[in-house]
């Protein structure tokens, strides 16, 4: 009965399941997270020391070379607050309503908040533009908000609207997830002892979920402050001309238009490169630190009640009015925008003459880093979390647990520029495919880590208990219980680094000029034609942002398939 | 050989003492109950024996051999968590098969370990059913077929019954004995429900602030309690004080301010302060002009219905607290809200200890 295979097994789990061995493979993931994430992340910082004489002969003393860097920051930073301010004020109200009201196709609005994360940014950035913005030189618009009061050119307003809908379904999921874990209990019993519902609502519920608050403000300012591609394309085609330094730009954008001359060959650029960069990772993760700190040390400061006035606003017309503008908010300022570029697609012709080997080169560039990307997430970031969760040091669990996130909070752009710099400093030349894959590795491996850990800390450790006393050692009590039991979580994670993944423009341009991936592509396709000065050929980019956004589509809703089972389950 | 040794087991969460130095032995096919009040340290102390949580000083030994260092799989014990933890996404019969799948048994082996198993559970019939499907009390006996099937003889069980209701509680205790008994397995279970103990263990250990405080046989521990804590922990009794004048082999003679009291034999000396304690189903009302030692008047202040008693709380100027009588329905009907009584306490019946070291009334608290 193939007693012989079965010997040879189980030797193998004697040795996998010894400390030592098991020791070494903690240390090895430990090594590799440290070594291919973290460093290769922070690695520019280390030009702050090394390269502080360029930064200050050629950099700080340049005034004009200082403005455009604080005017990009300074736009970056606005722009990331007031819309993570315009989430909070809507989210909560539709977060609110998801969670508390029971009534059909809930399932289907939940699905229709998510539908913008599909469309990669960089059409996003399109589409928005197409919708709400002025396009010099582009015949043949449909007609969007723009035709109303002749579209806005500028770059705030403009960034501002793109990055409602990059960030609002973030907003409104986390503040859910948190909600939805809320006992309602607590409210009943408000409202029994006779608060309103407003008054319940705002003294109860509110202050129990400011983690919610944090970690919804931190996604939403952490992904407005990342973005490059959309933030490119819209920047691109609301100045109807090829971005310069002196364009109107955000810090991401500068950090692409400059890597563009560097690579090009203008070499004097790089302390300026690197210091608006190491700028952007400095304050972002200030900023994290912040925001935490605040969110968890802020107290909602309205304790007083107004009993009459609350009551009067928890009932009749006014909650009305509330609904009925959060889904104003929704439709006008997210949904239609996102996908506005179909209504363009419906009304233009094809392109003439297209390169379709590029256009699918991009398409495979990008399906093939992201599976490559997220397989090596998965093979180091499920033990990662296994040590974070699991590990005998709590301490180190907590710190590796922070240390996660960092790839995250960075702005891609500069992490990519960092990566880029860290290989090519460690002599490794002429592998961009496999650079840019080791970029996106690094900003899609805390989703991975994230999910993960979120499993493991919701498992019950009975379990994995109970199946050591009955004889099983770590690796198969892994393997048979604890594994089963969170592969919803894993797969989640899985699917959110894909899609993450193939919509990224910013690390992939950042770490190589010569990647195409098709988010790169579409970011192309749209720069002026110097000659005619219209964007080269939007309707390439729309087929490009279509097929992207169809299969992120389907994996957000396998996810969401995927995740309600686990529901079920538990 | 004992099956399970301890010896000094100490352990300490963030300062916090949960198990003070226990020594403990189970002997060989022992069915022992540690009962203790919550937050005791029952469960830390079952934890630290299945290798699940690791002691701060002292060893384990199984079967003789000192385990304390080894991972749970490697001590040959099993042990069954209060939720049972049948894991979710296995039928019933993959549960019972898992143990023996992961230690390597052959696989006819592990079919017909599993067969037997869940014969002797009476759920073969169910066995394909996952466990979400099974009633509370299926799931708790496919839980202990799945840790007979690990072929130990050892078993731990952390308030294996807690999570079932009252009538099935009862049911099922007594069938847990009589499986280890039949299968010669050595038993630890862990309760807070002193009938459970009694009913179940050949002796109980008494656990308290991660002290015992007393390990014996089940009517030892009841009738003849080591200190006011367990008499009052184990039933409902009455404490009364006094001063020691004399001990003879017979009795133990004290007197209050107002009065003298007669009872057990004791170790204490004259002039010792002491609490004496009685059952309060050993308080008897007297009928009137009958005569008795330790007679005392009391008052009804509240009568409870408990079904077959019926249960008095009395004041009396002997104690300040309320004094609490248990009487056979019949014999108690008589007796109303506001009566006045004469009680008595036999003196084999009034037990005597010394004042604990921090008051009474801090080592009758329960939390």
């Amino acid at each position: 009965m193939g007693q012989g295979g079965t010997d040879w097994r189980r030797s193998l789990l004697d040795v996998f399941s010894r400390r030592g061995v098991r020791g070494t493979g903690y240390g090895l993931v430990v090594g590799f997270f440290i070594f291919l994430v973290l460093l290769p992340t922070l690695f520019v910082l280390s030009y702050l020391f090394t390269g502080w004489n360029d930064i200050q002969t050629v950099v700080l003393a340049d005034r004009g070379r200082m403005d455009i860097i604080w005017n990009a920051i300074g736009l970056s930073f606005g722009v990331a607050f007031f819309v993570t301010f315009l989430d909070l004020i809507f989210g909560l109200p539709l977060a609110w309503f998801i969670v508390r009201r029971n009534f059909r196709g809930k399932s289907l609005l939940n699905t229709i908040i998510d539908s913008p994360l599909a469309v990669p940014t960089a059409g996003l950035g399109i589409s928005v533009v197409l919708f709400w913005g002025v396009i010099p030189n582009l015949a043949n618009r449909p007609a969007g908000a723009w035709s109303l009061f002749g579209g806005t050119s500028s770059p705030f307003w403009i960034l501002v609207l793109l990055h409602l809908t990059t960030t609002f379904p973030y907003m409104v999921r986390s503040l859910a997830a948190i909600l939805d874990e809320i006992d309602l209990e607590y409210e009943t019993a408000a409202r029994i002892s006779g608060a309103s519902k407003l008054t319940a609502a705002r003294t109860i519920t509110l202050p129990m979920f400011r983690s919610g608050l944090a970690t919804g403000a931190i996604l939403c300012l952490a992904k407005a402050l990342s973005e490059t591609g959309g933030v490119m394309a819209a920047l691109t085609l609301i100045s109807g001309r090829v971005l310069d330094e002196n364009s109107a730009l955000n810090g991401t954008a500068l950090i692409g238009v400059w890597k563009g001359s560097y690579d090009a060959g203008t070499s004097a650029l790089l302390p300026a490169l690197t210091f608006v960069s190491v700028l952007m990772i400095l304050f972002s993760l200030l900023l994290l630190v912040v925001v935490k700190v605040l969110t968890l040390k802020f107290h909602i400061p309205w304790k007083k009640v107004w009993p009459s006035a609350e009551a009067r606003l928890s009932k009749g017309a006014a909650p009305r009015v509330r609904d009925g503008a959060t889904f104003f908010f929704l439709a006008i300022m997210v949904l239609v925008p996102s996908f506005f570029i179909a209504a363009y697609m419906a009304t233009s012709s094809p392109t003439q003459g297209v390169d379709w080997g590029m256009f699918t080169n991009g398409l495979l560039l990008s399906f093939g880093i992201a599976a490559a990307a997220t397989a090596v997430d998965l093979l180091l970031g499920i033990p990662l979390a296994v040590l974070i969760t699991r590990g005998k040091f709590k301490r180190l669990g907590g710190i590796l647990d922070t240390l996660v996130n960092i790839p995250y909070i960075v702005p891609s752009a500069a992490l990519g520029l960092s990566l880029g710099f860290f290989y090519r400093n460690m002599g490794i030349r002429g592998f961009d495919i496999l650079l840019v894959t080791l970029a996106h590795v690094a900003f899609t491996f805390p989703f991975v880590v994230r999910n993960v850990v979120g499993g493991m800390e919701g498992l019950d450790r009975g379990y994995e208990d109970t199946a050591r006393t009955l004889g099983a050692r770590p690796f198969q009590a892994f393997r048979r219980i604890i594994f089963p039991l969170i592969k919803p979580s894993i797969l989640a994670g899985a699917i959110m680094a894909f899609t993450r993944s193939i919509g990224e423009t910013g690390a992939t341009i950042s770490v190589s000029g010569n990647v195409q991936t098709a988010p790169v592509l579409i970011v192309n396709y749209i720069k002026q034609d110097p000659s005619t000065l219209r964007p080269r050929d939007l309707y390439t980019a729309g087929l490009l942002i279509a097929v992207l956004s169809i299969v992120t589509f389907v994996a957000i809703l396998l996810m969401r398939f995927v995740t309600r089972r686990r529901r079920k389950n538990a | 050989m004992p099956n399970i040794l301890l010896r000094g087991i100490a352990k300490r969460f963030d300062g916090r003492i949960a198990i003070d130095h226990i020594d403990l032995e189970v002997k060989n096919g022992e069915y022992m109950a540690i009962l203790g009040p919550t937050g005791a340290g029952k469960t830390t102390l079952l934890r630290m024996i299945a290798g699940l949580t690791q002691p701060d000083e002292g060893d384990v030994l199984i079967g003789g051999r000192d385990v304390t260092k080894l991972p749970p799989e490697e001590r040959g014990l099993t042990y069954m968590s209060q939720t049972y933890s049948l894991f979710p996404h296995l039928s019933m019969w993959e549960n019972v098969r898992f143990s023996p799948e992961v230690k390597g048994l052959p696989p006819t082996d592990t079919d017909r370990l599993a067969r037997e198993m869940l014969l002797l559970v009476n759920l073969l019939d169910r066995r394909d059913a996952f466990p979400r499907e099974l009633s509370g009390g299926m799931q708790q006996r496919t839980a202990l077929a799945r840790a007979l099937a690990a072929g130990t003889n050892v078993l731990l069980l952390d308030e294996p019954l807690r999570a079932l209701d009252a009538r099935l509680r009862i049911a099922l205790r007594l069938s847990i004995r009589k499986l280890c008994k039949d299968l010669g397995i050595t038993a630890l279970h862990v309760t807070h429900d002193q009938e459970e103990a009694l009913l179940v263990a050949d002796r109980v250990a008494i656990l308290r602030h991660g002290k015992i405080e007393q390990l014996g046989l089940s009517r030892q521990v009841y009738d003849d309690p080591s200190g006011p804590f367990v008499a009052q922990f184990l039933g409902e009794a009455d404490f009364f004080l006094g001063e020691v004048d004399e001990v003879t082999p017979e009795r133990t003679l004290l007197h209050s301010k107002t009065r003298h009291w007669e009872a057990r034999p004791s170790k204490l000396h004259p002039g010792q302060d002491a609490c004496l304690a009685v059952k309060s189903e050993n308080v008897r009302v007297l009928k009137d002009g009958e005569d008795a030692i330790n007679t005392f008047e009391a008052e009804v202040t509240r009568r409870l219905f408990l079904g077959k008693f019926l249960g008095f709380e009395m004041t009396s100027a002997e104690t300040t607290q309320p004094v609490k009588v248990r009487l056979r329905a019949e014999e108690g009907g008589r007796i109303k809200e506001g009566s006045k009584v004469r009680l008595a306490v036999e003196p084999r019946n009034f037990m005597v200890f010394p004042i604990p070291p921090g008051g009474l009334a801090k080592e009758l608290e329960v939390e």
